[in-house]
């Protein structure tokens, strides 16, 4: 098991219902600051027409999770699937792990005195035929949780078909949040920077599986 | 004075109102008692300040204490932290407590390794200065930890973590540095005038893989990259303690020794090393910045004004 998500961008309208269901699902602290995930937006002009994109996104699980390097006390681990979970009972608060994340993605839960996170809702997504309460309530189709290791799972079907990449990949932490490419080239365009690099399923596949033999020893069954 | 001799060293026989009750101590209870208000306000924020989650607000609508926090969520701020800047002015006092002090310690190490005559004069009260700066700055670390969950860092230990690989290194160096000044304080006896060479070389050791296990840690904070990324981060941190070290080193010296003849060649010795040493992370810090992130250097290099 790999558990990854795919987020097809393109579809988001900024209704956040993600958030509020993950705040719901997970009984999320309060605050505007306190978010497992998010939708970030970046507004800006091509030629005097405005256009503003929308970044659903949240951790991305990274295979080379720093945020689990730094910890001093193994609170940040990789659980079953590579899903990286932090447990409040042994975390110092050292915030060592949020200064990690190139992706902004951990916060202190005050409720708690720890730091807090998405999990992939592991308590519901990993059940037959679950998902993520993001997943389940967002109304066009945004994101997809599945599994990178059953080729015939939904992911790795639309990931087979479609052009993809990463959030901040020069980070090299290899990261599970598959940005799907849209399909309208002037909107792929004004969506992603000159840098960015653009994958297929069949390039990254062998990075990824190398990776996960090489780190799964540490994944808690 | 009378003195009581004790394992070799002359203690000044005083009693317990004199030890508890003098100028240099009220100035101690002074500023202990504004740290005991910063660490009352910072454990009332941090474990009793009003804080709810999604569940909360659905089981117990009408709870005041649940209205408090869902009023802070909106308007205020929550917690110590947010997740934009998590580390706080205690990680910054942290760490300018214990570089300056290991390298006060660093500093009269490697001077009396050279041969500096005058420093040997006052290497025990240097050091004793760069020890105090390591305790204050791991009672700040201290603060800023959830010590409740400290037995963890024992019980389930990631020892390739910088944060980890902390705690033994102070377990070491601390007793390191003490018995270090306890060899400067009886360096007439013949064991102790034995050992001072080996000690010294040891302790420069230590003062190496304290920096480096610091770089370890700091390099991995990819949110600050200007500040963690420099090449060779172990010597920056070295060079940067070096010069703030320097600055409590002339402090000290003017406080103890400006009516002693070794005053003048002291302060002048402090000079030039902290030119030499200011020259050099100037330096480094252009060559830094120009390397680690181009596109900030051009930007504040030839930005408009």
């Amino acid at each position: 098991m790999n558990y990854a998500m795919a987020l097809d961008y393109q579809n988001c309208i900024n209704c956040k219902a993600c958030e509020v269901a993950c705040k719901e699902e997970n009984g999320v602290q309060l605050g505007a600051d306190k978010q497992r995930i998010w939708v970030g937006v970046v507004e800006g002009t091509i030629f005097g027409k405005p256009f503003a994109n929308l970044y659903p996104s949240q951790c991305n699980h990274c295979i080379d999770a720093p945020c689990v390097s730094v910890c001093p006390t193994n609170a940040s681990h990789f659980a079953e699937g590579g899903i990286v979970k932090v447990d409040p009972h042994k975390c110092i608060l050292c915030k060592g792990c949020m200064e990690a994340c190139p992706y902004d993605a951990r916060f202190v839960d005050d409720t708690m005195v720890a730091v807090d996170k998405c999990t992939f809702c592991d308590h519901r997504s990993l059940e037959a035929g679950g998902t993520t309460a993001c997943q389940a309530t967002c109304p066009t189709k945004v994101r997809l949780f599945g599994d990178l290791d059953d080729e015939n799972s939904d992911l790795v079907k639309l990931l087979k078909t479609k052009r993809f990449f990463f959030q901040k990949e020069y980070t090299n932490t290899l990261p599970k949040l598959f940005y799907i490419l849209p399909d309208d080239e002037a909107y792929a365009k004004q969506s992603v920077s000159h840098d960015t690099i653009i994958h297929t399923w069949e390039d990254i596949k062998p990075l990824y599986e190398e990776a996960k033999n090489r780190r799964s020893k540490e994944w808690k069954k | 004075m009378e003195k009581i001799t004790f394992a070799g060293l002359e203690i000044n026989k005083i009693s317990i109102f004199g030890l508890l009750f003098n100028k240099t101590m009220l100035l101690g209870y002074f500023f202990m008692a504004l740290a005991m208000v910063g660490i009352y306000e910072i454990f009332d924020v941090r474990y009793f300040s009003a804080a709810a989650n999604a569940h909360a607000s659905g089981l117990n609508p009408t709870d005041p204490a649940l209205k408090e926090a869902m009023r802070l969520a909106v308007f205020g701020d929550v917690g110590e932290v947010n997740r934009n800047i998590p580390w706080t002015l205690f990680i910054v006092n942290y760490m300018y407590m214990i570089y300056t002090g290991s390298g006060v310690i660093f500093i009269v190490a490697l001077a009396e390794l050279m041969g500096f005559h005058v420093i040997a004069k006052a290497a025990a009260g240097f050091m004793a200065v760069g020890l105090s700066m390591v305790f204050a700055g791991l009672f700040t670390i201290a603060t800023d930890l959830n010590m409740l969950n400290m037995l963890w860092m024992v019980l389930t230990p990631n020892i390739s973590a910088g944060m980890w690989l902390m705690l033994p290194l102070y377990c070491t160096y601390i007793p390191f540095v003490l018995f270090e000044i306890y060899l400067l304080l009886t360096n007439k006896r013949e064991w102790a005038k034995r050992l001072a060479l080996p000690i010294l070389v040891l302790s420069i050791g230590v003062d190496l893989v304290e920096y480096y296990i610091q770089a370890k840690l700091f390099s991995m904070n990819t949110a600050r990259h200007l500040w963690t990324e420099f090449p060779f981060l172990t010597f920056y941190f070295i060079i940067s303690a070096f010069v703030s070290s320097l600055g409590v080193m002339g402090i000290y010296s003017y406080l103890v020794h400006k009516n002693k003849e070794e005053y003048n060649e002291l302060m002048d010795l402090i000079r030039k090393a902290m030119l030499f040493f200011v020259s050099i992370l100037a330096l480094y810090e252009v060559f830094g910045y120009m390397t680690v992130d181009k596109d900030w250097s051009f930007f504040n290099s030839f930005r408009p004004i």
